[in-house]
């Protein structure tokens, strides 16, 4: 050939190289570097090296072990696990009452699974609380039909958030679900079956093992998202005590606080918390998948 | 099919121990759900989702045309919430810049991610691994940390927040959903027809243009989709990287949100969630496979 | 610039040709000439190298060791545009998006090789050729397989190509379409006069078709001959068994004369019987050979009287029919010898009446079938083939003839 392939590459490769080093791998790092500076409001202090940002974390004014950090952070791992749960449980038939429709049909379901999806984010959880507030749509449907006698006091509540996150991201785990049960090879139940298994265990041997791949893929896609969501908390739970979320919580060191060091401190033990968890559900999902099929 | 056999020995082994020496009889009884009841239970959870997905989508439709200011009762049909939209100079600026930012973003991000495809799928070379990893990275990281790097990237390097800002931020995470949907489909492309092609005397440069390009424009297409719906929804890494008078569709919708909301916002989402829907469907169009086959 | 020792020019010429991957070896070190206007096969079994030597003559891959030459000019690191060498693909390979003309049309563009108008009239020749002339608007997906995979030839041939190189391509037709492919195919040839080079591993379709075939096993080249010497003369077991059927015997050379040589061929239970087979180089006394001879070439009768010492010539042996295989145009029969093994014998069911076989088949009807010999299970019978058809096989080594 006339041009050695690696220099091919090597020119296909150049801008995205240069996108992602300069834009994306430079400021994790600057990041990293901000962590360990002191607070200047609206910009960097790059001559005032602490660790008190980390410090800061679990503790407070006077010294003591503060776990209020700690809380938000938990609360936020929580409310993706439920999310997440959530998602699969409802998910996981969907995706398999679509796969199992004859062609034009799944394409049709698909849609409108989608459609939603590209109604603007904001506008959907805006739409929610259309429905959910106090003079909503569900108490005025309630109070109409004599079915309550004061309106239900719904909005910034932990419920309502997560109903809004499943609401928000249940598209984000059925399509992978679907990609990957739709690649299944059906006649596998008629097999199992044939040979005395009943529904459950032909679900949990033959059908889970085999689907995995989809699982994993919406479910990463589902958990890392809402860990650090701060939207749908702020439109429906409107950063209450009981919903506030790590995402908030940077959001304003960074924009209302402008404790820049703070948030990127916060930003960091997100990034870890979140690599962790992946690190660990990669190794639940594989155990899996060593004892069930292939 | 291997997985057939290994599956039915599996469950046989498991039938086996429950049966013990019969040859004959069954298994004792296990628990099956008859076929009815399994339809019916995928049937309903599928019509429940759909419910409670659709049902805000559609009352914001409807009380876009509700004459009502606010609260929940319907007081005639009007179309003066679109009226106000159509005149109100913030959202027309804002749905301006948001239409450049996607523009911008969309095109470059497509290039750059169809050929960072082409070198990921088709090429080995030293860090193969590494850039791979840093290239799906922007998948799964916190928007909200993307958003934030950007921010103190600039300031650290002296760059005023503007559209420009905006626009370098949306090619940022535009450039893997790009590339993996191109590459996926690089994956399944049949080398064949690039060997015949050379093998009638075309060179590479040609058979990229005649064979290769043709033949995954679907895929680049619908990348391009993908990255224009990602960057006129885009909240979290905008709000971070737009400067003062950057102010996109989005971030108008999210301030308004916050303070009050009028039925504007209604008619604004459903002109959207239409458009939306129209280009779409214009690039499943677009996205017809040229060898004539349905696309998926 | 390379001739080959006939004085012809060689269109194909490989010499020491070998190609790694990996650590893998695919082609083990072979040497081919082809000759101009040849139909030339490369016939093995799936692994055997076929499908990578056409792939290195194309130029999608290059040689890891010796050189190549096409119509006299080395093409080592010529990349395939460069090469006037054109391929049919076993899955044909047409451009999903482009009809059947910009299909066909899409090398003479590629290389500017003509202008528009002759490049249209080009084409249509090619489908003319093909017997699609009609087709030319139409797509590949709504083509038959075999409509298919003669465009896939118009759009190889009408670029004129010194060679044309066909890997597989009849293994997605059914049965009768193929038969049909192959006497169009060298009825093509035939008529265009360039050389073929032909992969398969269909025995049957390489001796139709083909001038020559070279048999390919594990990388290295077995035997390179016409269909009829490699049928009739394989010259080692890996040949004899891959192309048709072939009974095989250990033995052991005990005696020799000057034109032929006596085998002692044992048996498993100690039982053993003597055949003749003509001699060739390098044989010696007490060497140890395989013994092969072809179903069809043995004959069987019943046993009469005495007739079991009588010699005529042939190598005999008598034996008990085990089973009885009707196949229409012949019926096998797997018969049981002396000394525990077993013969396959081939037999016409011609109908003829011979000596012996004097009494037809006759079905449950009552009717006589003529082309059934009527022989049965547990027969004991007379098997005799001559020694002209008894082939000695080296047991190990395959010895290259050209």
């Amino acid at each position: 050939m006339r041009r050695r392939p690696g220099v091919q590459a090597a020119g296909l490769l150049l801008p995205g190289l240069i996108a992602f080093g300069l834009f994306f791998v430079i400021p994790l790092l600057i990041v990293v570097g901000v962590s360990f500076t002191a607070k200047k409001a609206g910009t960097v202090d790059w001559t005032h090296w602490t660790l008190n940002n980390y410090v800061s974390l679990v503790t407070n004014f006077a010294g003591d072990f503060d776990p209020l950090y700690l809380n938000i952070f938990l609360r936020s791992l929580w409310f993706a696990l439920l999310t997440t749960v959530i998602c699969l449980l409802v998910g996981y038939p969907l995706a398999y009452f679509i796969a199992r429709r004859g062609e034009k049909w799944r394409a049709a379901l698909i849609l409108l699974i989608m459609i939603p999806f590209w109604t603007n984010f904001l506008v959907r959880t805006y739409a929610l609380q259309l429905i959910f507030r106090k003079e909503g749509l569900l108490n005025s449907l309630l109070l109409d039909g004599h079915i309550i006698k004061q309106p239900l006091d719904m909005m910034f509540t932990p419920g309502l958030v997560l109903f809004g996150l499943v609401y928000g991201y249940l598209p984000f785990m059925v399509l992978p679900l679907y990609a990957s049960i739709e690649k299944f090879d059906f006649s596998l139940l008629e097999a199992a079956q044939d040979l005395g298994a009943g529904t459950f265990r032909t679900l949990r041997k033959v059908l889970l093992p085999l689907t995995m791949p989809g699982v994993v893929a919406g479910s990463i896609l589902v958990f890392i998202p809402v860990v650090g969501s701060y939207v749908t908390s702020d439109l429906l739970g409107a950063q209450s005590s009981g919903t506030l979320m790590v995402g908030n919580t940077i959001e304003n060191q960074f924009l209302k606080s402008q404790n820049w060091p703070l948030g990127s401190a916060m930003s960091l033990v997100l990034m870890a918390v979140v690599l962790l968890a992946i690190i660990i559900y990669f190794r639940v999902a594989r155990g899996d998948k060593k004892g069930a099929a292939l | 099919m291997n997985a057939a056999i290994v599956a039915k020995e599996q469950v046989a082994g498991h039938a086996q121990a429950g049966s013990g020496a019969q040859a004959i009889s069954r298994p004792p009884a296990r628990l099956a759900l008859p076929a009815w009841l399994g339809n019916l239970l995928l049937k309903s959870n599928a019509l429940v989702v759909f419910l409670v997905l659709y049902l805000p989508v559609v009352i914001l439709i409807v009380f876009s045309f509700n004459a009502a200011r606010s609260g929940v009762n319907w007081t005639g049909f009007s179309l003066d919430w679109y009226n106000k939209l159509l005149h109100d100079g913030n959202i027309g600026s804002a749905a301006i810049k948001t239409l450049i930012v996607a523009g911008f973003a969309t095109a470059i991000s497509t290039i750059i991610g169809t050929m960072t495809a082409l070198a990921l799928e088709r090429h080995k070379f030293v860090g193969k691994v590494v850039f791979e990893g840093v290239m799906y990275l922007p998948i799964i990281i916190p928007e909200i940390v993307m958003g934030l790097s950007l921010l103190l990237f600039f300031r650290a390097v002296g760059v005023d927040l503007s559209l420009v800002t905006v626009i370098i931020a949306h090619v940022v995470f535009c450039i893997p959903f790009v590339a993996v949907i191109v590459r996926a489909r690089l994956a399944d492309f049949d080398r064949r027809l690039e060997e015949a092609a050379m093998d009638l005397g075309a060179d590479e440069l040609a058979t990229f243009r005649k064979v290769t390009l043709p033949l995954l424009m679907p895929a680049i297409i619908g990348g391009a989709v993908m990255a224009f719906t990602l960057s006129i929804d885009d909240v979290i890494v905008t709000q971070f990287t737009a400067g003062v008078g950057s102010t996109t569709l989005p971030l108008y919708i999210y301030s308004q949100v916050r303070v009050g909301i009028t039925p504007v916002i209604n008619a604004l989402s459903t002109i959207m969630l239409v458009a939306s829907i129209g280009l779409v469907l214009t690039s499943l169009f677009l996205q017809r496979d040229p060898a004539g086959k349905k696309v998926k | 610039m390379n001739k080959s020792t006939e004085g012809a020019v060689s269109s194909v010429e490989l010499v020491g040709i070998s190609k790694k991957f990996g650590d893998s070896l695919a082609v083990d070190n072979i040497s081919l000439s082809i000759r101009e206007g040849e139909f030339f096969s490369l016939l093995g079994p799936s692994g055997c190298g076929k499908t990578t030597t056409l792939r290195m003559i194309a130029g999608f891959e290059q040689p890891t060791s010796g050189q190549l030459y096409i119509a006299g000019q080395p093409v080592a690191g010529v990349p395939a545009f460069r090469r006037n060498v054109n391929t049919v693909f076993q899955n044909y390979a047409l451009f999903p998006h482009m009809d059947v003309t910009d299909n066909v049309a899409f090398g003479l563009e590629a290389t500017h090789a003509a202008s528009k108008t002759e490049i249209a009239s080009r084409v249509q020749d090619a489908l003319d050729l093909v017997r699609l002339g009609n087709y030319g608007k139409r797509r590949p997906r709504q083509l038959s397989g075999g409509q298919q995979q003669r465009v896939a030839l118009a759009r190889a041939l009408v670029n004129r190509p010194a060679v044309l190189l066909l890997d597989e391509p009849l293994g997605a037709l059914d049965q009768k379409l193929r038969k049909e492919m192959q006497i169009e195919l060298k009825h093509l040839q035939s008529q265009v006069g360039i050389t073929f080079i032909f992969v398969t591993h269909d025995q049957e379709e390489a001796l139709t078709m083909s001038d020559r075939i070279a048999v390919m096993s594990n990388g290295k080249v077995l035997q390179v001959d016409s269909p009829a010497a490699i049928y009739e003369r394989p010259n080692c077991k890996f040949v004899a068994d891959f192309i048709g059927q072939s009974n095989f015997f250990a033995g052991r050379i005990t005696g020799m004369d000057s034109d032929s040589v006596t085998v002692a061929v044992g048996g498993s239970d100690g039982g053993s019987f003597a055949v003749q087979a003509p001699r060739t180089n390098g044989m010696q006394a007490g060497q140890e050979v395989t013994v092969a001879v072809r179903p069809e070439k043995i004959g069987l009768r019943r046993v009469v009287g005495s007739d079991a010492i009588h010699s005529n010539g042939l190598n005999r042996t008598p034996g008990r029919i085990q089973r009885v295989i009707y196949m229409g145009t012949s019926t096998q029969y797997v018969v049981d010898i002396p000394g525990g093994s077993t013969l396959t014998v081939e037999r016409q069911n011609s109908g003829i009446a011979e000596p012996n076989l004097p009494r037809f088949a006759r079905n449950t009807q009552g009717i006589d079938l003529p082309g059934d010999s009527g022989l049965v299970e547990h027969e004991e019978v007379v098997l005799e083939w001559s020694p002209a058809v008894t082939l000695l096989l080296d047991k190990l080594r395959c010895r290259l003839r050209q």
